[in-house]
């Protein structure tokens, strides 16, 4: 029997902790398939499978795991629900494997382990665990898997707080884009699925490059700094992962970067989060007087028409700057 | 000691009993207006555009009542992932930058925290009446909440049944007041007797064919009758009985006391194979609800869920299975301020009709 092929879906959780996942199953030489790079075709697909009322990376996830269906031998939708001990995914992350699996006949099994770093059953270690016994691997075997995923999970957190921004692809053995230094500084914040996926971001990221500004992301603030500044009122904090990690770096760069020149918030339609993450941001920026943009994207949002309002915002900082 | 003025979100019938628990604790309450359409303008002029409709409604109801000046507002949290848990704090935020100086004060599920929600209730408590005081006040208004969802559900019962349109919806808001007027336990549970003896006096049909529809969804929606069009009662006149899955008796019970009422066991169990996890709002509970309405042979099913709604896109994805292997119509309501009542009567009726002959079919087979 030929080894089983594992599908991976190159969106949502894709950009966040991929890395751990491809060292573990590496680790026991099993076979991973990525979708590809998000094309019109993928999003266009997404949209006919999914709810209408879903937001566009909901739509998105449905239109790579339509790519995928066909291809592999297992679907791999883990129910990652908290890894920090602190804050927990999306609703509709938490309900991800069951929408997929309610939604699509003839599907590959879907592997939906849970992870729940809050409680010890279902921990990233045991999680990890169940996941290598279910291919047939030893406890060891898991156990060296799991740490060969945290320790490329490590490398490509360390490479993201040091600029590295993964557009389209998470390699952590040959990282290839590194964000330009300068004195004009932008924060572009916004989920990783949104800001480093080059198709929907409508290649936001090269254009920036290409206009000599540095772009500050979420991911470059480190956990233990952002965990500061994460309460925004009444000593809450968002629930969300994501929310929390736009939120919270936020606050970081409003009160850390001094030559900060402006703030672009990239959110999807239909994001049910944002538009709390949005209000507040607009707020706090407007009373550092700190420029702000939000760009909103759907199925429908055109390269060409988002340019022009990016260029329009560093004309109107420059402008401001002289 | 300055009286203070405090004011709340408007929900259903239940204003009446937080007026009674707040009044007892001293205060002057500013009555929120019955959410209407310049409530609702209010609201998305200011709320950001992708806030759910009940984010709207609930700061058109500030707003409205706020030039009335007010001290302070006291409102519910909530500890995720359902963003109602973050409302306070963006309305505050939004309300402080419109230059209103209000005290928020947001009630915390206590089975979370205890302590704080402890602290929180002090707060509230600003004229130090005892804590035997307040559990007597709070008996009390919790008596007329319990009274108000029973007479609510007997009109449910009553109102496809009735003889002559329109009159059990005339009578309810008449003997609503019976309650609502009455101050102690005795007073409530004579009220109560009353009003239930009057809804009876309606003349009914009791044989008639109606049909029974389950209604699940966000708590709001499912609560505020102005939210969703008074939908239950356009609902009744089309000759079919609601039973909603939700009322504020069982979900403040699930929400404060430890130990869970053996409905909402059976409701997580029935979502189980279908939706393991919490996912937040009523996301869960809307497909729980769905399966043991199925069990119960009811004959459909209605959601109600605000625009952007993540729980309930959740659920709504998973009801569509649901409603493929049970053969059982399922109809979702996205609500938002675009939302008419006209259009919404319309399917409604079809729906109505559709169950009604599902229904005059299967009679007729067996």
């Amino acid at each position: 029997m030929n080894a089983p092929v594992i599908g991976i879906a190159r969106t949502l959780n894709y950009y966040a902790y991929y890395p751990f996942w491809q060292g573990f199953f590496d680790s026991l030489n099993l076979k991973t398939v990525v979708s590809s790079p998000t094309t019109k075709e993928i999003l266009d697909q997404g949209v006919k499978d999914a709810l209408a009322e879903a937001c566009l990376p909901i739509k998105l996830f449905f239109g790579h795991i339509a790519t995928l269906k066909t291809k592999v031998d297992y679907l791999f939708i883990p129910r990652i629900v908290n890894l920090n001990r602190k804050t927990v995914y999306c609703p509709k992350f938490l309900g991800l494997p069951d929408m997929i699996k309610y939604s699509y006949e003839n599907l590959p099994p879907v592997i939906d382990i849970r992870v729940d770093n809050r409680n010890l059953k279902d921990s990233l270690l045991i999680s990890s665990l169940k996941l290598a016994s279910f291919f047939g691997f030893s406890k060891l075997q898991g156990f060296k898997a799991y740490r060969e995923g945290i320790r490329r999970q490590n490398l490509y957190e360390n490479l993201l707080q040091k600029g590295y921004l993964p557009v389209n692809e998470v390699n952590v053995n040959s990282p290839k884009l590194f964000s330009v230094k300068s004195s004009f500084k932008i924060a572009l914040l916004g989920y990783p699925y949104l800001v480093y996926d080059n198709y929907v971001n409508l290649k936001i990221l090269e254009f920036l490059h290409k206009n000599n500004v540095q772009v500050l992301t979420a991911e470059q603030v480190p956990w233990p700094i952002r965990n500061k500044y994460a309460p925004f009122t009444n000593k809450k904090r968002l629930f969300w992962t994501f929310s929390d990690r736009v939120l919270s770096s936020f606050q970081y760069f409003l009160k850390n970067v001094p030559d900060l020149k402006g703030i672009i918030h990239l959110t999807a339609f239909g994001c049910g989060p944002d538009f709390i993450v949005d209000r507040i941001m607009e707020i706090d920026a407007g009373e550092q007087q700190i420029p702000y943009l939000t760009l909103t994207i759907d199925e429908h949002t055109g390269e060409a028409g988002l340019v022009t309002r990016v260029e329009a915002f560093l004309d109107m900082i420059k402008r401001k700057s002289r | 000691m300055k009286t203070l003025r405090i004011t709340f979100p408007y929900m259903g019938n239940y204003v009446h009993a937080f007026r009674g628990l707040l009044e007892d604790l001293g205060y002057e309450v500013v009555m929120p207006v019955k959410p209407s359409k310049r409530t609702l303008d209010l609201g998305v002029k200011y709320a950001p555009e992708f806030s759910c409709l009940p984010y709207k409604i609930v700061l058109g109801t500030y707003l409205e009542t706020l030039p009335k000046g007010v001290d302070r507002i006291v409102t519910s949290g909530g500890v995720g992932p359902c963003r109602a848990g973050l409302y306070a704090s963006l309305h505050e935020k939004i309300l402080k930058k419109m230059g209103y100086n209000v005290e928020f004060i947001v009630l915390e599920p206590p089975l979370v925290d205890l302590k704080g929600f402890y602290k929180t209730v002090q707060k509230l408590n600003y004229k130090n009446y005892s804590l035997w005081y307040i559990y007597k006040a709070i008996k009390r208004n919790w008596r007329k909440i319990k009274a108000l969802d029973t007479i609510e559900q007997k009109a449910l019962f009553l109102r496809p049944r009735e003889l002559k349109k329109g009159s059990v919806s005339a009578k309810y808001k008449e003997v609503l007041q019976y309650v609502i007027n009455a101050y102690s336990e005795k007073e409530i549970d004579e009220a109560e007797q009353e009003a239930l003896k009057q809804l009876d006096k309606i003349p009914v049909d009791l044989e008639k064919l109606v049909v029974k529809v389950g209604m699940v969804g966000e708590i709001y929606v499912l609560l505020e009758p102005s939210s969703n069009f008074e939908i239950e009662e356009t609902i009744g006149h089309l000759g079919a009985e609601v039973k909603r899955s939700m009322f504020l008796t069982g979900w403040t019970r699930d929400n404060t006391l430890p130990g869970k009422s053996e409905e909402l066991v059976s409701v997580k169990a029935a979502a189980k194979p279908y939706l393991p996890e919490l996912i937040g709002g009523h996301g869960q509970d809307s497909i729980g609800n769905a399966i043991l309405y199925i069990k119960q042979g009811f004959d459909g099913l209605i959601q109600l869920a605000p625009f952007t709604c993540i729980p309930e896109i959740v659920a709504r994805t998973i009801l569509t299975k649901i409603s493929q292997e049970h053969n059982f119509p399922i109809l979702t309501f996205f609500l938002d301020e675009q939302t008419g009542k006209a259009g919404m009567e319309t399917r409604l009726e079809a729906f109505i009709d559709l169950l009604k002959r599902k229904k005059l079919q299967k009679l007729s087979k067996s």
